[in-house]
């Protein structure tokens, strides 16, 4: 079981944002960009609010009607995922590609969110697939929990 | 999130002339002319919406009416 570490990619290379913003087949602009820019240096999970928040300390020409308009574009483009970690609040986290893979452990005193990777598991949940009669294609699992108090 | 997504497909077809998209632009545009932030005038806007439209899950309707605000 490893902590997930989020890939970070350099968003203004040659595999940066316009070459994803191209490759998905969205027009670029000024707006687009820095939501992403935002989104993709964040290291949690913000929902569409928060993001307003830290995109309006940038450039505070930026409505929220646009970062909601935008997190929907992004989604239906696979450029984020939507998460739901039983708040009520739809979170998002850049969606790099099959080898970003991993699972979330919430801590529901906190809201604190882990990202994690366990190879064990993922043979399992393909085991599991296997022995039903299917092919795994996609799956995720968000575990809940409380922090483990020390005795003392 | 499948079902979501088609859910917010099917509810965000009211067009300019519905009543709802109305109200809610108005409300928006009346609210930001008179000096409200953006996030109260886009608030304002959504209770709009959810009394037109109690049907609609809450946490869908920003995104139904970004598609109506600037």
């Amino acid at each position: 079981m490893a902590v997930h570490e989020r890939e970070q990619i350099n968003l203004d290379g040659p595999n940066g944002i316009d070459a994803l913003f191209s490759k998905r087949g969205l027009r670029i602009t000024a707006p687009r960009r820095l939501i992403a820019r935002v989104l993709f240096e964040s290291g949690d999970h913000p929902d569409a609010e928060e993001l307003y928040e830290r995109v309006k300390e940038i450039d505070s020409s930026i409505s929220i009607a646009t970062v909601y308009r935008t997190m929907k574009l992004f989604e239906e483009a696979s450029i984020v995922v939507k998460r739901d970690f039983g708040d009520g609040r739809a979170r998002y986290e850049p969606q790099t590609g099959p080898q970003d893979h991993h699972h979330h452990m919430i801590d529901i005193e906190t809201g604190e969110v882990l990202e994690f990777y366990h190879q064990g598991l993922e043979d399992l949940k393909k085991q599991i697939a296997k022995d039903l009669g299917f092919d795994l294609v996609d799956h995720h699992l968000e575990l809940f929990g409380v922090r483990i108090k020390p005795k003392n | 999130m499948t079902d979501k997504r088609i859910l917010l497909r099917d509810i965000a077809n009211c067009g300019n002339s519905a009543a709802c998209h109305q109200a809610v632009t108005r409300a928006y545009s009346t609210l930001r002319d008179s000096g409200a932030t953006d996030e109260v005038a886009f608030n304002a806007a959504k209770t709009i919406y959810s009394w037109h439209h109690p049907e609609v899950p809450k946490e869908l309707v920003p995104y139904v009416i970004s598609d109506w605000l600037p």
